[in-house]
């Protein structure tokens, strides 16, 4: 069985490195290269890789928004290969197979590298577990300070501070900016629990809002509201969602 | 630890009370001995009578003075002078002096002396009793102010070795989140790559670190560094960061004559030289590098660095705790925390460090 390999990393000699010490596994017969997260989602989707060494903090976007933005059935066997020991929770969730720190040890490589090459044969290599099994909880940043999703093949960087509102649309979450919206396959649950709790709020079963980005809010019906925001966009508001912007602004 | 030393006066505190008490009680057998004539016809008191008596007198003294520590201690600072002070002294005293002549007069001319019918000698010695008594208050009242300024002293070299560990724990931990370890593990992680591929390159990295962090390590919190120096430390990060990230790392500085002595904290532009590297030229497709300008007038002298960045990533946040790390270091050195200003001017990325001219 022929391996293809992917390295994705922005440094030429952590590239160079991995290239080496792949000589000595001659079941992964095609290696390439990626500089940045942009090239790395493109080579995936084109190329099909087996095997993917990822670095995480990269220029753009970094190696877990990349792994986020891929479809399920893309996923290839993942070993993060980085100098940043604080995401190592977050990479097994995405389930990696290994996570190597540098500088990387030739044996802890080969051991991460076997481990793959069973997984892949096993034919286990890119299934995703079920996520939120693992705490998200960890060192690193708090907060989420950006969303990525791609649009029809173009990458999208969202920063937190331009997301108005999210709504839970089945498995995806319809994320709305000022102009935009997009969506993502991701759970309303997972981003009230990871976008900055001062900022956001959850008012109703469906969405989950930017505090200040509500302008107005109107009774609907007997129990249930609208809040209109500064784009104009309404959204409801539930009896437990009004009960708690009453909280948060005091009224 | 501070609470049960409330009312603890001092080391030893008791230790010397009990030598200024036995020494009272000593010369107040001496005087009695002495003077125990005056009055002829007692002449016949035995020395063990004078002891009792000696003790007696001294004990309850010591004892009755004994709360006037928290007097001493609590009393605050200035007001020994004031018209309330003077009133508060006259009545504690005189009930102090009541109750010390009603327990000797009880004590000893109504119990001991009685039985030997000696109640005259008791009379006849009260003047040198209460004069001797109000020296001996005297002395002990020295002794308290000596305990609480003893006490003051001691607090006031606690507190300011205190206050000299935080700092330095402050500085230090500022120091040390000036240095990004992730810098050291991926500069390692290239050596370790160059000695397959180029080990001519290798050694020179190595050496390039090694310099770097002797620079780094070497700096001591409170001191400070010269431009050139800083400049030199900086060239060697930025050299190192060439050989990780290629030729898309480009920079040319100069660094005028007279600026080279400017004296500044050590390992403060290093990071801003950094975070141009991370947040701007690591981002941008093609060369481009940071530049460096020195800016003086009269009152500082202005270090800018600057980068151009791609807006449409680098606006991110994450930058914020290095320019909060750089901030706290200069409002340790100058006692101002507005000193690093930074400026985003459409793709261009400003920090201005604000170095105060020395006062002359």
């Amino acid at each position: 069985m022929k391996i293809n390999a992917l390295i994705i990393d922005d440094e030429a000699p952590a590239r160079a490195l991995i290239r080496e010490f792949l000589k000595e596994h001659p079941t992964i017969a095609n290696v390439q290269e990626c500089a940045d997260g942009f090239e790395g989602v493109k080579a995936i989707q084109e190329r099909k890789p087996d095997l993917v060494f990822l670095d995480i903090q990269m220029p753009k976007i970094n190696g877990l928004e990349m792994l986020e933005i891929l479809e399920p059935n893309l996923l290839p066997s993942v070993i993060f290969v980085t100098a940043h020991d604080e995401y190592a929770l977050r990479a097994f969730e995405v389930n990696a197979v290994d996570y190597l720190l540098k500088p990387v040890a030739r044996e802890r490589f080969d051991t991460a590298v076997q481990k793959a090459l069973s997984r892949i044969q096993e034919g286990t290599g890119n299934q995703r577990e079920v996520s939120g099994l693992v705490s998200m909880e960890g060192p690193g940043p708090r907060w989420l300070d950006r969303v990525v999703v791609r649009v029809a093949g173009d990458i999208h960087i969202i920063a937190e501070e331009d997301v108005l509102c999210m709504e839970a649309q089945d498995d995806y979450v319809l994320i709305c900016t000022e102009n935009d919206e997009f969506l993502k396959k991701k759970t309303l649950k997972f981003y009230e629990q990871k976008l900055d709790p001062s900022a956001f709020i959850r008012i109703h079963r469906s969405f989950l809002v930017r505090a200040d980005a509500i302008q107005r809010i109107e009774p609907y019906s007997k129990d249930a509201f609208v809040a209109i925001l500064k784009n104009g966009r309404k959204i409801s508001v539930s009896k437990q969602g009004y009960a708690g912007l009453r909280k948060r602004f005091d009224f | 630890m501070q609470n049960y030393r409330f009312f603890s006066p001092a080391p030893g505190f008791l230790v010397f009370y009990m030598i200024l008490w036995a020494s009272c009680t000593l010369v107040h057998y001496i005087l009695l001995g002495r003077y125990g004539d005056l009055g002829a016809g007692f002449t016949d008191l035995s020395a063990r009578l004078l002891a009792l008596d000696a003790f007696i007198s001294q004990t309850s003294l010591f004892l009755l003075l004994l709360p006037l520590w928290f007097l001493v201690r609590f009393r605050k600072k200035g007001k020994d002078f004031s018209l309330a002070g003077i009133v508060n002294a006259l009545v504690g005293g005189g009930l102090l002096i009541g109750i010390w002549y009603f327990v000797m007069r009880e004590g000893l001319a109504g119990l001991l002396y009685a039985e030997t019918g000696a109640e005259g000698f008791f009379r006849n010695t009260l003047g040198i009793r209460m004069a001797f008594g109000f020296l001996a208050g005297l002395a002990v009242y020295h002794f308290f102010l000596a305990c609480r300024l003893h006490r003051e002293a001691r607090e006031a070299i606690e507190r300011q070795v205190e206050l000299e560990s935080l700092v330095q724990q402050t500085e230090l931990q500022a120091l040390k989140n000036q240095l990004n370890p992730h810098f050291i593990y991926n500069s390692l992680n290239a050596i370790s790559s160059l000695t397959l591929t180029d080990a001519e390159k290798a050694r020179d990295m190595v050496v390039k670190l090694s310099d770097f962090l002797r620079y780094a390590l070497k700096q001591d919190a409170m001191q400070l560094t010269s431009l050139e120096k800083e400049m030199n430390a900086v060239e060697l990060y930025l050299q190192i960061e060439k050989v990780r990230f290629g030729e898309k790392l480009n920079h040319r500085f100069r660094l005028e004559e007279h600026d080279k002595n400017l004296e500044l904290p050590g390992l403060i532009l290093q990071p801003l030289f950094e975070n141009a590297v991370k947040h701007g030229i690591q981002q941008l497709p093609g060369q481009s590098g940071p530049s460096f300008r020195v800016i003086g007038n009269e009152k500082e002298t202005i270090l800018e660095v600057s980068n151009h960045f791609d807006p449409a990533v680098g606006r991110f946040k994450g930058e914020g705790v290095g320019l909060e790390n750089i901030r706290n270091r200069l409002r340790l050195h100058y006692g101002n925390g507005q000193l690093l200003q930074v400026e985003k001017r459409g793709h261009e990325f400003f920090a201005r460090l604000h170095i105060p001219k020395p006062s002359r």
